[in-house]
């Protein structure tokens, strides 16, 4: 019983330190700052894996009373160019068909050019304005 | 006998600019030497070589120059510029289809990044043309050609190349 208790002990906290990527928001309480799924865009340079762009939908902004407006992603690769502005905070289908496109292969793509937006209507616009998402596979 | 002494002075002024020349270009030759291997960054990706092309030079501003690089299907290529301060931050490089001419990537349109990875589907040889943006200051009062300033803007540019295997994906 006591060996089982450990085990299950082992298990949980072994897998807390595993997942790594919950979103820790209390470090950056002054920014505002958006991110995609867990990761929380605080770099201009981040890695973030293949499939985890392409199971987020969205993007999010960290003040509760601010909301993703308006958004560019844009890739290249050689002889290849991407450039996609969305209304809103969702990651587009063609977006994410970029992303997906391992013939072109974007090893990076850039998201940039914010508009965060309170419900008064005033425009505001993230600390890291231009974040590098270098593509892991 | 005084032409001698004459004509052995002279020699020996001549020998002394020459070599006092050849010091100044070896020492600006010097100051560039394998500039990229101290100051580019290279990738976090340990999969990536260091590839026998990257190259650096003296760059006045306002100057474009260009390398040649042949780049093969089957790898995945990192291209990254660094530069010396007093060149300043407009710094941009296209990649150009040797063959054909067409422009592949202009880092102006990627916000003046200051490198590049990408997949070769296509092995072709292409043209890596830097430009330091800029004006160097005029020649002269008379605009003559064929003299630079000595006080103009000169700075060290590297060009790193790196390479590795594209990996492969799936089953």
């Amino acid at each position: 019983m006591y060996r089982l208790g450990l085990f299950y002990i082992l298990v949980f906290f072994s897998n807390h330190s595993i997942s790594g990527q919950q979103l820790n928001w209390a470090d950056y309480e002054n920014d505002t700052l958006v991110s995609i799924g867990t990761y929380i865009l605080a770099d201009e340079k981040i890695f973030i894996p293949r499939d985890t762009l392409l199971m987020n939908e969205r993007i999010y902004c960290n003040i509760a009373e601010l909301e993703v407006k308006s958004f560019v992603m844009t890739a290249f690769s050689i002889g290849k160019e991407f450039r996609e502005e969305a209304s809103g905070n969702e990651i587009t289908v063609f977006m994410k068909n970029a992303i997906r496109n391992r013939e072109i292969n974007y090893k990076y793509v850039n998201f940039k050019d914010f508009k965060l937006v309170n419900l008064s209507g005033d425009i505001y616009v993230p600390e890291i304005e231009k974040i590098k998402v270098i593509i892991t596979d | 006998m005084r032409i001698k002494v004459c004509f052995i002075l002279l020699f020996t002024v001549f020998v002394s600019v020459s070599a006092f020349s050849q010091m100044e270009v070896t020492e600006y030759k010097a100051m560039c030497f394998e500039y990229h291997k101290h100051n580019c960054n290279y990738s976090e990706n340990i999969y990536y070589r260091y590839n026998d092309a990257s190259r650096s030079a003296l760059f006045l501003k306002g100057q474009t120059s260009e390398t040649r690089l042949e780049i093969f299907n089957g790898r995945d290529y990192r291209i990254s510029l660094c530069a010396d301060e007093v060149l300043g931050n407009q710094i941009y490089f296209r990649l150009i289809n040797a063959r054909e001419g067409n422009v592949l990537y202009d880092s102006r349109r990627d916000d003046y990044n200051m490198d590049f990875e990408f997949t070769v589907t296509q092995t072709i040889e292409i043209i890596i043309e830097v430009t330091v943006e800029g004006t160097s200051l005029p020649a002269g009062e008379h605009g003559r050609n064929g003299i630079i300033r000595r006080d103009n803007a000169m700075g060290c540019v590297g060009v790193l190349i790196e390479y590795m295997i594209t990996p492969k994906k799936g089953f």
